[in-house]
């Protein structure tokens, strides 16, 4: 075998069209029904091109979204409107986890309804300290 | 300090927010290597687990399990788990020793007794009553026997734990033996590898967290989540693999292209293992993206499985190749003469006998 052979450009693909077809599968799945999917991209073998061809192909989106929880995560809608790539970071900056989501909007950007309760009992808890102070000056 | 009774209650001492419970939910579904559809159950069996008592028994072994356990790459996480674990005996890691570390065992063992995971590293030599290894002046077989009376389950980490590993390898010195040779009223589950992916260990520990009960296993008795595939078939080189593009020395044009190293010698098709999604080093590589062949350390008895550097076609390929490669290899065979008979050959590949290029010149002469 000769070096030609690897040397024609042709970018070497080992998941990148199942994950894609998987993403236009979820898609229909998500217009139909309301159903969302997750791929799990770091439990799949990517040949040295794959991830570059997903990026290419789906391109990038509207919203960027950064969250600041037990280490970063990193939240892109895609150029193709409903597909969102997810990617958690540890404290240092390792990628621990990569996801493609196909979705309307990822979970883990909704406010979470244990946050929500817990930041309510902050107000109120800071409203009565407040209400506390104004009375004592009056 | 009063220890939290579930893990949801750990993480909030820890002040972390549902949405991170969320994130710590999505990558253990992931370090589980289940399905991601699986992390809703993962979330609420994870709300509820309970804090289990893990004691790990060292054996014959270099320590390198542990090694690769307490460099594992994605601390955040894995810590998380881990430190809701209760270590209560790892004669490497514990601070206390002698009597006391002893008396430690003892405690985890009366106080969680028929509910303990008993984590082993290390074969168990059995030949002349088990004297070749002892701890505290205890066998490493009494040991564990003893404390495997007690324990829910056994997780055999390590290649030597999982199928003897290295001691266990020809001529065997010590008589070692695996664990699942002398266990057998108990579950085991068997991490191998030299030494196994940390992920793998913490993705077993965190199972039993979550769900309570073992993952499922292969009939070597490893996680299928994880030794479900060969290291082949999710290598990032099968594409060359399936164009036929072979690198045939370390410095070719092949090797420099990044090509299959199957005529390297790479185990990669018979060996399953995770390494090639999972990798090392913080997710940086594993052994062929670094452009070494796998040597199928996870595999039983991969000590006595012939050379590292000869192909897995060895047995039927031409002898001229297989020479010539075997010596730019650095595994050039040695001039020792001897013949070996076709028969013999077939029983040495079935039971991963070491089969010589001089034993192959003979035969086929």
């Amino acid at each position: 075998m000769t070096a030609t052979a690897a040397n024609d450009h042709q970018p070497l693909l080992f998941n990148a069209e199942p994950i894609l077809n998987e993403i236009r599968h979820g898609l229909d799945q998500l217009l139909a029904a309301g159903t969302a999917t997750i791929i799990d991209l770091q439990r799949l073998p990517f040949g040295v091109d794959d991830e570059q061809h997903l990026r290419d192909t789906l391109g990038d989106g509207e919203v960027h979204a950064t969250i600041d929880s037990l280490g970063k995560s990193s939240v892109q809608e895609t150029g193709v409107a409903g597909v969102w790539w997810v990617t958690h970071y540890s404290d240092d900056g390792a990628v621990l986890g990569n996801f493609i989501e196909v979705t309307t909007i990822p979970e883990i950007l909704k406010s979470q309804r244990p946050d929500i309760e817990h930041g309510l009992r902050k107000l109120r808890t800071n409203l009565g300290a407040d209400r506390s102070t104004a009375t004592a000056q009056e | 300090m009063v220890k939290p009774a579930s893990l949801a209650e750990h993480l909030e001492c820890h002040q972390v927010s549902r949405r991170g419970f969320l994130k710590f939910c999505a990558l253990t579904t992931s370090m589980m290597a289940l399905s991601p559809s699986m992390m809703p159950a993962v979330a609420r069996a994870l709300e509820k687990a309970r804090r289990p008592s893990v004691i790990w028994l060292s054996f014959q072994e270099c320590t390198g399990c542990t090694e690769s356990l307490t460099r594992s790459h994605s601390p955040t996480i894995e810590n998380l788990i881990l430190n809701y674990l209760s270590l209560d005996y790892h004669h490497t890691l514990q601070a206390a020793s002698g009597d006391a570390a002893e008396r430690a065992r003892e405690a985890a063992m009366s106080e969680n007794y028929g509910q303990y995971i008993l984590a082993v590293d290390g074969s168990i030599p059995v030949k002349d009553g088990g004297v070749y290894s002892t701890i505290a002046g205890v066998s490493n077989l009494e040991m564990l026997q003893h404390t495997v009376a007690g324990a829910a389950a056994v997780v055999a980490i390590g290649s030597c734990a999982a199928f003897g590993g290295l001691p266990h390898a020809h001529p065997n010195p010590t008589g070692a033996v695996p664990v699942q040779e002398l266990v057998h009223d108990k579950p085991v589950v068997n991490v191998s590898g030299c030494p196994p992916i940390p992920v793998v260990i913490s993705g077993v520990l965190a199972h039993y967290l979550t769900f309570g009960r073992i993952p499922d296993l292969d009939s070597y008795g490893r996680p299928l989540s994880f030794f479900g595939a060969s290291i082949h078939d999710r290598c990032y080189r099968r594409p060359y693999y399936n164009k036929g593009l072979f690198a045939e020395t370390f410095d070719d044009e092949g090797a420099k292209n990044g090509w299959c190293l199957f005529k390297l010698g790479c185990k990669g098709p018979t060996t399953y293992n995770a390494c090639a999604t999972a990798k090392w080093n913080q997710g940086t590589s594993f052994p062929i993206q670094s452009g070494h062949g796998c040597i199928g350390c996870s595999e039983p008895h991969f000590w006595d499985a012939g050379g590292f550097y000869q192909p897995l076609s060895a047995g039927i390929g031409s002898v001229g190749t297989l020479a010539g490669m075997a010596v730019v290899a650095g595994a050039a065979a040695g001039t020792a003469a001897g013949r070996l008979h076709q028969a013999k050959r077939k029983q040495a590949q079935r039971q991963h006998e070491k089969v010589t290029v001089a034993d192959l010149e003979e035969t086929d002469s």
